[in-house]
C-alpha cells in the first residue's frame, strides 16, 4: 500500500472522513473512563482534598498543548522542505485545538489556584510557560490570518513554528530558572500531590482522551480546509454537485 | 565580491542610509529614555522601590525600543525594490542580512547601551551593578535584533506588520529578559552574574550564526 | 560559458500559480545569444511573474530550465542575470551616483576604475547633471534612466549576459526609448540576450527580436453556464 498517495488532498479527504468518527468515539469513551477514574475512583488527596481533581484536566491539556505544537513543527518541516500542500493544511487544522488546550490548561490552573492558594494566578513555572505557549499559538494564528497568499502563509507559518519549537525548551528552562530564583510566593501548581496509581491511571486516560479528541478535531477541520483550498479543482466541484 | 565583501557592502550601505535618516535613530533613543522615565513618575521616587525595579525597567524599555527599529530593517528595501535587486543579484542573502543586522545594532542598540549608565543613575543603581547591566545589554541586544529580524522578514509588506512583529517577538524574548535582568539582580543578591552572562553569550553566538540564514529564508518566503 | 557571451537558455513546460489561480502552464521558449525575447500579453497575464520565476523570486509550479544544455535551478540564473523590476530599485535618500555605485558593487560591474566608469554610465543615460541629486527628487523617467545605467555598466564590464527587464520603457520619453533600443542592440551585438516584458514595440536592430504571448499559455476557462444574461440589443455585433 503506497502511503504517499494520501499526501494528496484529494485522497486524504475521504480517508479523513472515514477515520474521524472512530477517533471521536475513542475520545468520548476514554474521557468517560478517565473522568470516572479521576472523579469517582481515585482517593481524595491528603493535603488538598477534592479540589486537586482538576489536575485530571489541567495536566493532560498542558501536555497536549505542548505535543500538538511539536506535531505542528513536524508538519512544518514538510511544508518548508518538500512544499507539500497537505502538511500546511494540517498545521492550520491543528493550531486552534492546540491553542484551546493551552487555554484550558490556564483556566483550570486558575480554578485550582483559587481555593488552594487564594489567588487565581500564580507565576509558577508551568503556568507561565503554558501562557507563553499560548502566545506562540496566537502568534502563528495571527500570522497566517494576516497573509492573503495561502502558500506564502503556509510557509511563513511553518518557519515561525520551527523557530518557536527551537525556542520552547529555552523558554521553559529560563522560566524555571526565573521561578526558582524568585521563591517568594513559593506556591507551585507543579508540586503535584504524590500520585497514587489510580491517579496516574486517570491522568493517562484523560491524556489519551485529549489526544483522540485533538486528532478527531484536526481531521474534521482539515476536511473543511481541503474543500476551501481545492475549490477550483474538478473533484471538489463534482462533490458539490 | 568575496563573502566578506558582501557583508561589508550591506553594512556600509545601511550605515550610510541611517546617517541620512537620523531622526529614526533619535526616535528609538527618545522612546527608551521616556519609557524609563515613566516608571518613577507612576510608582513614586522612593529609592528602595526604584532600585528594585531599575534593572527590569531598563531591560523592558530597551526591548521595546529595539522593536521599534525592526520594521525599518526590511520594509523600506521591500517598498523601493532594492530587496528584490539584492535577492536577484545572486549574492549570499544571509551575508547581506548579517550586514544589515550589525548596522542596525550599531545605530539602534549601541546608543541605548551608551545611555544606560545615566538611566542607572536615575534608578539609584549601585555602581558595581552598572558594568553587569552594560554587559548583559551588550550580549542580549543582538539576540533581540536577530529574532526580531526573523519576525520582521516573515511579516514583510503586511498591513498589520508592526503589531504582528510585537506579538511574534515577545514570547521569544522571554529568555533574554529573564537572564538579562536576572544577571543584575543576582549580583544585587550577592551571587555571581557570570552564569546569566554566559547564557546570554551563548544565545548571542547561536543567534549570530542562525538568525541571518533563517531571516534570509523568511525574506525569500515573503517575497515570492 | 564565457562571461561576455550567453550560452543559451531553454525553458520547458513552465507553470506558475498566483493566489490559487493558474497563470500559465506548458510555457516553453528558447533563447540564444544575440536574441531579445519580448513578453507580451494583457495586464495580469503573468509577464512579471515569469521574469521573477526565472530568478527564483516566484515559485514555479512545474517545468525545467536549462542553461547551455544543463538543467539548472532558477536561483543559479541569478549570477548571470541582471534584473530590473517594476520598482525603481534605488534608495530615495541617496544620490544617483551613490545608488549606482551600490548597484555596481552588488552586480560586480565596476572593477577598480570606479568613479570614471560610474560617471561615464550616467553620462550615457543622460543623467550627467543629476549625478549628485537625491534620487527621490528625480522624475519617474529619470529614475528609469538610472536603472538603465546599471545595464550600461554590466555591458561595459561584460558580466551578467542575460538581461531581464520588466517594462523598462514605462516612463521613458522618445530619447529614452531610443536609448533603450541602442542598449539592447549593443548588448545583443556583444553576444548577450534579453527577456523584456513590454507594451512598446522594440524594433529589430542588431538583435533578433521574437515575441512570446504569455496569455496564450493561460489555462482554458470552463464553458460559461447556459443561462447567461441576455445581451441588450444595442451591443449586437
Amino acid at each position: 500500500m503506497n502511503l504517499f498517495r494520501y499526501a494528496a488532498p484529494q485522497t486524504f479527504y475521504p480517508l479523513a472522513g472515514r477515520l474521524q468518527p472512530w477517533f471521536a468515539a475513542a475520545a468520548i469513551a476514554l474521557a468517560l473512563a478517565g473522568l470516572w477514574v479521576g472523579f469517582g475512583i481515585a482517593p481524595a488527596d491528603f493535603q488538598q482534598g477534592e479540589v486537586y481533581r482538576i489536575i485530571f484536566i489541567h495536566v493532560p491539556s498542558a501536555w497536549m498543548a505542548m505535543f500538538i505544537y511539536l506535531v505542528m513543527a513536524g508538519y512544518a518541516v514538510f511544508t518548508l522542505v518538500f512544499r507539500t500542500r497537505l502538511s500546511g493544511m494540517m498545521c492550520r487544522a491543528l493550531a486552534p485545538t492546540g491553542a484551546l488546550m493551552a487555554a484550558i490548561s490556564l483556566w483550570t490552573g486558575a480554578i485550582w489556584g483559587r481555593p488552594t492558594w487564594g489567588t487565581y494566578w500564580v507565576w509558577d513555572a508551568r503556568l507561565t510557560s503554558t501562557l507563553i505557549l499560548l502566545f506562540l499559538y496566537l502568534g502563528y494564528l495571527a500570522l497566517i490570518a494576516a497573509i492573503e497568499d495561502t502558500e506564502r502563509a503556509d510557509r511563513a507559518g511553518a518557519l515561525l513554528l520551527l523557530v518557536g519549537v527551537v525556542n520552547v525548551p529555552i523558554i521553559y528552562f529560563s522560566v524555571r530558572w526565573w521561578n526558582t530564583l524568585h521563591q517568594g510566593a513559593s506556591v507551585s501548581l507543579s508540586a503535584a500531590p504524590r500520585m497514587a496509581s489510580t491517579m496516574l491511571a486517570g491522568m493517562l486516560l484523560m491524556s489519551l482522551a485529549a489526544w483522540m479528541y485533538s486528532i478527531a478535531a484536526a481531521l474534521h477541520r482539515v476536511r473543511s480546509i481541503i474543500l476551501e483550498r481545492e475549490r477550483h479543482t474538478r473533484w471538489v466541484r463534482q462533490l458539490a454537485g | 565580491m568575496t563573502e566578506l565583501g558582501t557583508f561589508a557592502w550591506a553594512l556600509r550601505r545601511d550605515l550610510r542610509l541611517a546617517m541620512r535618516r537620523r531622526a529614526d535613530a533619535l526616535n528609538v533613543l527618545g522612546f527608551f529614555v521616556l519609557a524609563c522615565s515613566m516608571f518613577p513618575l507612576a510608582i513614586g521616587p522612593q529609592r528602595e522601590w526604584l532600585q528594585r525595579i531599575g534593572p527590569g525597567v531598563i531591560w523592558v524599555a530597551a526591548l521595546l525600543a529595539t522593536m521599534l527599529a525592526l520594521p525599518r530593517l526590511f520594509e523600506h528595501d521591500h517598498a523601493d525594490g532594492t530587496l528584490d535587486a539584492m535577492i536577484a543579484s545572486g549574492r549570499p542573502l544571509s551575508l547581506i542580512v548579517a550586514g544589515k543586522l550589525v548596522a542596525a545594532w550599531l545605530v539602534t542598540a549601541l546608543p541605548l547601551i551608551v545611555l544606560t549608565p545615566l538611566l542607572a543613575l536615575a534608578f539609584a543603581m549601585p555602581a558595581e551593578a552598572v558594568p553587569t547591566m552594560l554587559g548583559a545589554l551588550l550580549l542580549g541586544t543582538p539576540v533581540l535584533l536577530g529574532l526580531g529580524a526573523i519576525a520582521g522578514a516573515l511579516t514583510l509588506g503586511l498591513k498589520a506588520g508592526p503589531t504582528l512583529v510585537t506579538l511574534l517577538c515577545l514570547p521569544l524574548y522571554v529568555p533574554v529578559l529573564v537572564f538579562g535582568a536576572g544577571a543584575v539582580e543576582a549580583q544585587a543578591a550577592g551571587l555571581s552574574p557570570y552564569a546569566h552572562l554566559a547564557l546570554l553569550g551563548a544565545g548571542m553566538l547561536a543567534v549570530a550564526l542562525a538568525a541571518p540564514p533563517v531571516a534570509a529564508q523568511a525574506l525569500r518566503i515573503s517575497v515570492e | 560559458m564565457t562571461a561576455s557571451g550567453f550560452a543559451g537558455l531553454r525553458a520547458a513546460d513552465l507553470a506558475l500559480a498566483r493566489g490559487g489561480r493558474r497563470l500559465f502552464a506548458g510555457l516553453s521558449f528558447e533563447l540564444g545569444a544575440g536574441e531579445v525575447l519580448l513578453l507580451v500579453g494583457p495586464n495580469g497575464a503573468g509577464k512579471s511573474s515569469l521574469l521573477r520565476a526565472l530568478l527564483g523570486l516566484a515559485p514555479l509550479a512545474a517545468g525545467t530550465l536549462a542553461l547551455a544544455g544543463e538543467t539548472i535551478r532558477p536561483r543559479a540564473l541569478c549570477e548571470r542575470a541582471l534584473y530590473q523590476g517594476h520598482a525603481a530599485g534605488a534608495k530615495g535618500e541617496l544620490t544617483a551616483r551613490e545608488n549606482l555605485a551600490l548597484a555596481a558593487a552588488l552586480d560586480g560591474t565596476t572593477a577598480g576604475d570606479g568613479d570614471a566608469a560610474l560617471a561615464a554610465a550616467l553620462d550615457e543615460v543622460g543623467l550627467a547633471r543629476q549625478r549628485d541629486v537625491e534620487t527621490r527628487r528625480l522624475s519617474q523617467g529619470q529614475k528609469q534612466r538610472l536603472a538603465l545605467a546599471r545595464f550600461a555598466l554590466a555591458l561595459r564590464a561584460r558580466v551578467r549576459p542575460l538581461w531581464l527587464m520588466d517594462e523598462p520603457s514605462a516612463a521613458l520619453d522618445r530619447e529614452g526609448a531610443a536609448l533603450l533600443q541602442r542598449m539592447l542592440d549593443a548588448h545583443a551585438a556583444a553576444g548577450g540576450a534579453a527577456i523584456v516584458a513590454t507594451h512598446l514595440p522594440i524594433a529589430p536592430g542588431a538583435a533578433r527580436v521574437r515575441e512570446l504571448r504569455v496569455d496564450a499559455f493561460a489555462p482554458r476557462r470552463a464553458a460559461p453556464p447556459a443561462a447567461a444574461v441576455p445581451e441588450p440589443a444595442g451591443l449586437a455585433r
